[in-house]
């Protein structure tokens, strides 16, 4: 798939762990990230830049411990690109 | 964002038994009981009636809608809207009573009687009648409710392998239906091959239904059973569509599964305002296979679509929140699987979710099914689990108001194929299209890369890449439309099992792929179907040591290459070091050529990337 990607200039959405399923919905520029852990453990995700959570309000930065079967909705903020805040 | 449940109000149980004098003010109690307790789950809207015909018109012509009416009004005032479904699913005991014809006779030629949901023959003109008066009678009795927001037509029709009959009514049908697509007999007998087996007719009245037979059906005559049998369930669906659209101002859908149904899942979304799905059980599905049949009923219907809020997307109309009676062992939901899988709906593009259902009956046969509140009603796991998510969802509606998913790569899909592949006679049996696309789809999942669905004839020149996976039927517009595709500078990737038929099932006289041989620059001479656990091995040219072997199963096509670029070659067998992948420069595309099944052209060669990727384009931030 890598080869194909390239090929046909087809970016992964977001990197992050194995197990974590990624989805997008966008408007207008906006876009909302939807990552999932369908694992029964922590998933620890490592941000880069801050990022907010619609579901607790909450802003992550640095590491967090994706709890099992846990969910974010986090949106781009405007300066940052969600593919460099996330690794 | 609308968030609900699937609600039963007939259903419930009031203890008296019905003698009780004050029986109505019984059931109103449980209405409001159940409205308020739902409103505080954060539910905003209800689906209801769709199985309600017998209570609605108890007998011929006596319609009933003021309970129904009641049941909405008590939603108002706890702040809940409306899906009204409409009731055709199940017809009332007294219509088979009295029409028997309008049950359904099955391919032995044995009648399913009376007495359940689906008992009938969706050719019958006497059932199309009384479809079209229940109807009528329930958008005049409750088109105008303030609270009514959208129509559910029918329910999942096809269900309880309903799809086919074979009855005296559909026999007509069919013939008529023939006639208009083939016009005359000798182009009947000539299209659909009757020479075989000398099997020719003199009429149309001479075309059988394929029935239970000594040896299989012409495969023509097959496809064609197939085609019309979906155009007589979409037909259902449209007639009702029009009669709702006529009368009321509210939207209209209805409820499918991905691809599960012998019907054109694409033709039925042209039906409706906005596309349903039934969802499968979270329970033990992998999350790639939901995920999948999420993004397929979301592909049903990429414009023109008319949700009750006018957001983008789907609803999924049935989420099942418990055990299902598809299960044999209806093992518990854990804790946080409704939350995720709720989320994964959302994620790929639902702007509305409604659960299966409020209470578990204590009545009928799905006493044991999915459902969010016990029988007993106490406050249950479910509940404070979707509570919970109620308020979130509340939180996050305005800000996914009116996005939706985009996908920069396609999977192409037609039910023609899919019936074609379903047929007994194949080069394999062990050839599985689902599998097949889902090993596809895997890769691209695993990866966050998202898709769409689509049928070769639709617009593909937005998608950077498109996947054909074993396309066994093509019709002659299809290829062509392929070709544009790639003309035009598109990237497609077919697979083994592609272009041996056209529409008529007719197989070419030139070389496979069917008339798609200057498209991927190849013949296919032969093809090896593998028994199960047999494999060739794919070598990729000039990357990985010969000791790296990647399995390649189910199917071997054996390739003379006519001036496409090699990628791969089988490893062994009397056709090792032939082609297995391959890609063709094609106008300003590409066309790629997988003629086996396997992952590995899928996974990371690296040395062919370096191969064959010259300065590709840049890639777009993501």
């Amino acid at each position: 798939m890598a080869w194909l990607r390239q090929l046909c200039g087809l970016q992964p959405l977001l990197k992050v762990p194995e197990n974590i399923e990624v989805s997008m919905r966008e408007k207008d520029g906006t876009r909302v990230f939807f990552l999932l852990n369908h694992q029964n453990s922590p998933v620890r995700i490592q941000f880069y830049k801050p990022m907010h959570d619609f579901l607790t309000g909450n802003t992550f930065s640095g590491n967090y411990d994706l709890p099992p079967h846990g969910v974010l909705v986090l949106d781009e903020h405007p300066e940052i690109k969600a593919a460099e805040a996330l690794a | 964002m609308f968030f609900g449940v699937d609600y039963y109000p007939e259903y419930s149980v009031v203890p008296s038994g019905g003698d009780d004098e004050r029986l109505e003010t019984a059931w109103e109690e449980a209405w409001q009981r159940d409205a308020a307790q739902m409103a505080q789950a954060g539910f905003n809207v209800v689906r209801i009636g769709e199985f309600s015909w017998g209570i609605c018109e108890p007998q011929e012509g006596q319609y009933d809608f003021d309970w129904l009416r009641r049941v909405m009004d008590i939603m108002g005032e706890h702040g809940l809207q409306v899906v009204l479904g409409t009731p055709t699913a199940a017809p009332p005991i007294w219509l088979a009573r009295k029409y028997p014809e309008i049950l359904p006779i099955d391919e032995r030629g044995l009648l399913k009687h009376e007495g359940t949901r689906r008992a009938v023959c969706l050719s019958s003109d006497v059932f199309w009648d009384y479809s079209k008066r229940i109807v009528t009678a329930m958008a005049q009795a409750l088109g105008d409710h303030p609270q009514l927001i959208a129509w559910q037509i029918d329910n999942s029709i096809g269900g309880n392998n309903t799809e086919f009959s074979y009855n005296p009514a559909t026999l007509e049908e069919w013939h008529l239906w023939l006639e208009a697509k083939y016009k005359t007999v000798d182009r009947l007998n000539e299209l659909l091959g009757l020479r075989v087996w000398g099997q020719t007719v003199s009429s149309f009245d001479e075309i059988p239904m394929p029935r239970r037979s000594p040896a299989p059906h012409n495969p023509a005559l097959l496809l064609d059973w197939n085609r019309f049998s979906s155009d007589t369930m979409v037909q259902f669906v449209k007639m009702q569509a029009e009669i709702l659209h006529e009368l009321c101002s509210q939207p209209v859908t209805v409820t499918m599964r991905a691809f599960f149904r012998n019907y054109d899942h694409f033709d039925m979304a042209e039906a409706v305002d906005f596309v349903s799905i039934e969802s499968n059980v979270p329970l033990k599905s992998k999350v790639s296979e939901l995920a999948c049949d999420i993004d397929m009923i979301r592909s049903l219907k990429k414009s023109d679509i008319n949700t009750p809020d006018g957001d983008y997307g789907f609803w999924a109309m049935e989420q099942k929140v418990g055990q299902s009676d598809s299960q044999e062992i209806k093992s518990a939901v854990r804790p946080g699987i409704i939350r995720l899988f709720t989320y994964q709906m959302i994620a790929r593009g639902a702007s509305g979710v409604l659960y299966f259902r409020w209470q578990q009956p204590r009545i009928g046969p799905e006493k044991f099914n999915s459902a969010i509140v016990r029988h007993q009603g106490d406050n249950s796991r479910t509940l404070k689990d979707i509570t919970q998510l109620g308020e979130e969802i509340k939180l996050l509606a305005p800000a996914i108001k009116n996005t939706k998913v985009v996908a920069d790569v396609c999977i192409l899909y037609t039910h023609d194929n899919e019936w074609s592949l379903q047929q007994s006679i194949q080069p394999s049996k062990h050839f599985n299209l689902r599998e097949h696309v889902q090993l596809i789809y895997n890769a691209l999942h695993d990866r966050n890369i998202q898709v769409d669905f689509s049928r070769p004839i639709d617009g593909l020149g937005k998608y950077k890449i498109v996947f054909a996976p074993s396309l066994q039927l093509l019709s002659d517009a299809e290829v062509d439309r392929l070709k544009l595709y790639v003309q035009n500078g598109g990237t497609l990737v077919s697979t083994f099992n592609t272009g041996l038929v056209n529409q008529y099932h007719i197989s070419p006289d030139s070389p496979y792929p069917g008339n798609m041989t200057d498209l991927f620059g190849l013949e296919v001479l032969e093809f090896d179907p593998l028994a199960p656990g047999d494999d060739n091995h794919l070598t990729f040219k000039g990357t990985f040591p010969t000791s790296h072997l990647h399995p390649a199963k189910i199917w071997c096509d054996i390739i003379e290459p006519k001036g496409c670029q090699t990628l791969a070659v089988f490893a062994k067998d009397f056709y090792a070091g032939r082609p297995a992948v391959t890609m063709n420069s094609f106008g300003l595309g590409k066309a790629i050529y997988v003629g086996t099944m396997s992952p590995a052209f899928l996974q990371r060669p690296r040395g062919v990337a370096a191969a064959i990727v010259r300065p590709a384009t840049a890639p777009e931030s993501a």
